[in-house]
């Protein structure tokens, strides 16, 4: 996902389209550009986010310009691979946000009638076979070139000399802003409301021209057509929720399609893919904070289950006083945003002492890709909730798989084992639909949890660190003091602090733990505190200790934490709900931490 | 022209698979019921278009989202209680502000049904179509082409026209159906049919295609013509020595291992493990993520997404919802049945099992002829289902 914006008036351009821009960077946030027409078409690009461009563009006379702000896909983020792109001479600058097909091809041909290429982008030919087709209309020289492309886009192309901004679309979201003196293009009404709620949508096939005083829109065949002006009443923070109330509720929801494409990704290669050298090492450390760390902690079960070799999880921030030792752990890095303070740091720590490295990240071109040996990326697409919880889900798929390829890498599985392991990874997106479909059920909970100031979490193997996410899901968005535990510690100490008004959330699964938990459980209701249980369908046993049921679809044990961590992020999002927090931006928290 | 898409609803007549789900997200030939009603819209270049949600409202809007993936715009209104038709209608009255379509959002059209709404008169207009179950609708009858009376769910009636829930209405109506709605007529066709003196309501007998699905089997008897893609569109992975026939699709990434024989129409979906030497026939739909192990046959089934089918398992005009597994050996044969529903019955010349969601069958499990399993049961080894079994039940 990318966004594009534009702005022809008689304001200064540059500020608009940062402002802009700033405000589409849900939907990547990468690498941004600008380009302006004054004497010339000046272009400022660069890769990080939009506040680090605001810094480096100077004030530019300027009153027509087009902006962008990436989100990679493919081809790594960098200033060349920015947009916008000029044409040879300088004449024409354009921004796109999609796909051609047929790049390679036309890239050949182009080459071939000596034009040059600065990046590795597929938009690159966009501007050359503008250019080539340029024949004093712009407009018409971006439908001749359209019609060579084959592919999905919305762009937008400014020329030298003039004050009109070109546009065109297909299967990507473009609109224009309507304004006094002054019109506006972008990928999304979000982009613009703060200067005109009056909007025209660009149809599947259109193209427009935009100055500040005229917008005329044409049809597929090139037709000029009109279409009524909409007023948008909705704010600008709804837009991008997609009529969910919150980021964190949205965001919740796509995990069956964030789950999907990360497995998509991998799983098809696993046996033939380079995620791992092919030598197989003696043990594994992975390295982590918060969230991240609780999912290497899962990692730790899957990996030591599966490949059978012995994991130590440390966080971050601690890593770098541990001792060096003469083996070469491998060593798995998770960090959601790549720019993680204490997660680089482990890492330039752990190449240090000659191991090898492997990174989890959600951002493509972040520090952490470039410094770690090796990457795996969640394919979870940009979060904006501080709490995160789909680039948790993703982790967890993206540990399994390394597990899988660990154990594959030392002949701990066979062909049957492998096929089975698949398919039990396969249907994770729908267990997670499964979840979520019965949201609806966790009132009761919601009840008992939101009186609570304190609350306890227990689990036990790899539902434990489950436990520990659920904990820190609670206490982040509604600052009720959540702790979690390993169902076994419990009674070396912290059931000093239970009492009728600390409730205790323990999960209960059908699995090899299900009997020591339920007499952990049982402990605990003795001493009056409310218990609410985590239980697998179908069990009706746990109505016997407790009132406050959840109930979890069956699944193979291993994965129990994919179904778990979902629930109890529903959990927590309507615990906080119910007490009116600001969910998606909880006090004191960033998304990114990036000091030490 | 803007349209109202109506997808607030439960339809609990299709248990075992509206649990957890609601109706318009149900699959037929593979894409959610809704995704057909957006489509004919768009075909018709409606593109401004507001929905109507409320139960599991986030799996709708996640997955419409906003709509510009497919070049329109979607605005979602809330319908926090089922209160009727009239009353979700208005939930989204700020939207009403040009002569608008309501469209059922759990109806299965093409583009044409809306094409005949669009190109009646510009006043009011109901669309009708002819169906041998009259008894489940709303029966109308026309003077000329006006609409003099609309009889809800008549219990003997010998008339087969119909109302197809989609009107093209004015926004001046809207004063009415309040009004309406706070004498408690909830719905938007008995608010209509009690006003039929005071508005001009033009009939359209469409020529396009109206279908419903009412209970879990109509979905079955759906499915194939629902497939109505031709040719061969392989986006996965096919092994040497596959045999396809047919009209047959196959999603990205998905897998068609040796010796397989595929013969369409068949929708296999995304991420799929199939076979060796797995036999699918028509009219059967599979969704994503599903695996088939070797030696199974399916023949007119609809099989949803991350089931898995060990091997010799075989299934005729059978359903099987999301997430369930059927381990090796389970027979779902097909035959004459009565199937008991909500205390009906339903005689069925050939059909084969229903079963719900998230269920796991042991191996060697045989299921009768009409028979419907629930959401999360638990089969064990052997065991054979002559009668319907509730949600979250053992069988042995």
């Amino acid at each position: 996902m990318c966004g594009i914006v534009g702005y022809s008036g008689d304001k200064m351009a540059t500020d608009i389209i940062l402002d802009s821009l700033i405000r589409l960077e849900y939907r990547g946030y990468d690498s941004v550009g600008v380009a302006i027409v004054n004497h010339d078409i000046v272009v400022y690009k660069e890769k990080g986010q939009v506040s680090q461009l605001r810094d480096l563009v100077p004030s530019i006379d300027g009153y027509t310009g087009i902006g962008h702000t990436r989100w990679a896909t493919c081809g790594v983020p960098s200033s060349e691979n920015a947009h916008p792109f000029k044409s040879m001479d300088g004449r024409i600058a354009l921004v796109h946000n999609g796909i051609i097909e047929n790049y390679l091809d036309l890239r050949k041909e182009l080459s071939a009638q000596g034009y040059e290429f600065s990046s590795q982008t597929d938009t690159e030919v966009l501007v050359h076979l503008v250019h080539r087709y340029m024949d004093g209309d712009l407009h018409m020289a971006l439908r001749r070139a359209l019609q060579d492309v084959r592919g999905t886009y919305a762009i937008a192309a400014v020329e030298f000399g003039s004050d009109r901004i070109v546009v065109a679309r297909k299967e990507n979201p473009l609109v224009i802003g309507v304004g006094m003196g002054e019109n506006f293009i972008a990928s999304d009404v979000t982009a613009i409301l703060e200067h005109t709620s009056d909007v025209i949508y660009v149809m599947d096939g259109e193209t427009a021209v935009i100055s500040p005083e005229e917008i005329h829109l044409f049809s597929p065949e090139g037709q000029e057509i009109k279409r009524e002006v909409n007023r948008i009443t909705w704010t600008s923070e709804d837009a991008k929720k997609e009529g969910f109330e919150h980021f964190m509720l949205k965001e919740i929801f796509e995990q069956p399609k964030t789950v999907r494409d990360t497995l998509v990704c991998y799983l098809d290669g696993l046996e033939a893919s380079d995620i791992l050298p092919p030598v197989s090492p003696s043990s594994v450390t992975i390295v982590a904070c918060g969230t991240s760390y609780h999912a290497g902690m899962v990692g730790k079960y899957a990996i030591e289950e599966l490949a059978n070799i012995p994991v130590t999880v440390e966080l971050g921030s601690e890593f770098r006083y541990s001792s060096g030792t003469d083996n070469k752990p491998l060593v798995i890095l998770i960090t959601q945003s790549g720019e993680t303070a204490d997660t680089l740091a482990a890492c330039r720590e752990a190449r240090r002492r000659g191991c090898h490295t492997l990174a989890v990240t959600n951002v493509l071109g972040s520090t952490i890709t470039r410094e770690a040996d090796s990457v795996i990326m969640t394919k979870a697409g940009p979060e904006i909730s501080v709490a995160a919880t789909k680039t948790y889900t993703a982790q967890l798929v993206s540990l399994y798989l390394i597990a899988l390829k660990l154990a594959l890498n030392r002949g701990a599985i066979d062909e049957m084992g492998l096929r089975e392991l698949k398919a039990q990874l396969r249907s994770l997106p729908t267990l997670i639909e499964r979840v979520l479909d019965r949201a609806d059920s966790l009132q009761d909970a919601v009840e008992v949890m939101s009186r609570a100031q304190h609350a306890f979490f227990i689990g036990r193997n790899i539902n434990f660190p489950s436990m520990l996410e659920g904990a820190l899901k609670l206490k982040e968005i509604s600052y009720i003091h959540a702790e979690g535990y390993a169902a076994g510690e419990l009674k070396h100490g912290p059931l000093a602090l239970l009492d009728p008004d600390t409730p205790l959330v323990a999960a209960c699964l059908r699995d090899h733990t299900y009997e020591k938990m339920i007499s952990n459980v049982t402990e605990v209701a003795a001493r009056g505190s409310p218990v609410l249980i985590v239980a697998s369908d179908g069990d009706e046993q746990v109505h016997l200790l407790t009132d406050h049921v959840i109930f979890v679809p069956r699944c193979p044990p291993l994965l129990s934490p994919v179904p778990l961590a979902v629930l109890l992020q529903l959990l927590a999002y309507h615990v906080a709900k119910a007490k009116g927090m600001p969910i998606d931006k909880p006090r004191n928290l960033a998304k990114s931490v990036t000091v030490e | 022209m803007k349209a109202v898409i109506l997808a607030a609803g439960h339809g609990t007549r299709l248990w075992p698979l509206s649990e957890s789900m609601p109706k318009v997200l149900i699959s037929i030939g593979n894409r959610p019921i809704i995704d057909y009603v957006v489509d004919a819209l768009v075909a018709n270049s409606i593109k401004d278009i507001a929905v109507v949600v409320g139960y599991h409202k986030e799996a709708i809007m996640t997955h419409l989202g906003d709509g510009s993936q497919r070049g329109i715009k979607i605005t979602y209104y809330q319908q926090n209680r089922p209160l009727g038709t009239a009353h979700a209608l208005l939930c989204a009255r700020p939207f009403l502000d040009e002569p608008f379509l309501v469209v059922p959002g759990d109806n299965l059209i093409d583009r044409q049904v809306v094409k005949d709404a669009l190109e009646a008169s510009s006043g009011n207009v109901l669309v009708l179509t002819r169906s041998n179950m009259s008894s489940e609708y709303g029966v109308v009858t026309t003077h000329g082409k006006r609409v003099v009376n609309i009889m809800e769910k008549p219990k003997n009636s010998s008339a087969n026209v119909i109302s197809t829930g989609i009107y093209l209405l004015q926004p001046e109506i809207l004063p009415m159906l309040e009004m309406e709605l706070s004498q408690g007529i909830n719905g938007i066709s008995s608010a209509v049919a009690k006003n039929l003196e005071r508005i001009d309501l033009e009939g359209v007998m469409t020529r396009g295609e109206w279908r419903d699905a009412i209970y879990p089997w109509d979905i079955l008897h759906m499915n194939s013509r629902a497939m109505d893609f031709r040719g061969q569109t392989v986006l996965g992975n096919l092994e040497e020595g596959v045999t396809l026939k047919g009209p047959v699709h196959i999603g990205k990434g998905t897998r068609i291992r040796s010796g397989c024989y595929i013969e369409g129409p068949v929708h296999i979906g995304e991420g799929c493990d199939i076979g060796p030497f797995v036999s699918v026939f028509p009219g059967t739909s599979i969704g994503n993520e599903v695996q088939v192990d070797p030696y199974s046959l399916i023949s007119g089934s609809v099989v949803y997404d991350a089931v898995s089918v060990g091997s010799h398992c075989h299934l005729s005009r059978s359903l099987v919802g999301r997430n369930t597994t059927l381990s090796s050996s389970c027979h779902m044969d097909s035959g004459p049945a009565q199937i008991v529903s909500g205390g009906n019955l339903f005689p069925q010349e050939d059909i084969g099992a229903i079963i719900g969601p998230g269920s796991h069958f042991e191996a060697g499990v045989t299921v009768r002829p009409g028979i419907m399993v629930g959401n999360g049961c638990r089969v064990h080894a052997g065991a054979t289902l002559r009668e319907n079994l509730r949600s979250r039940t053992e069988a042995f």
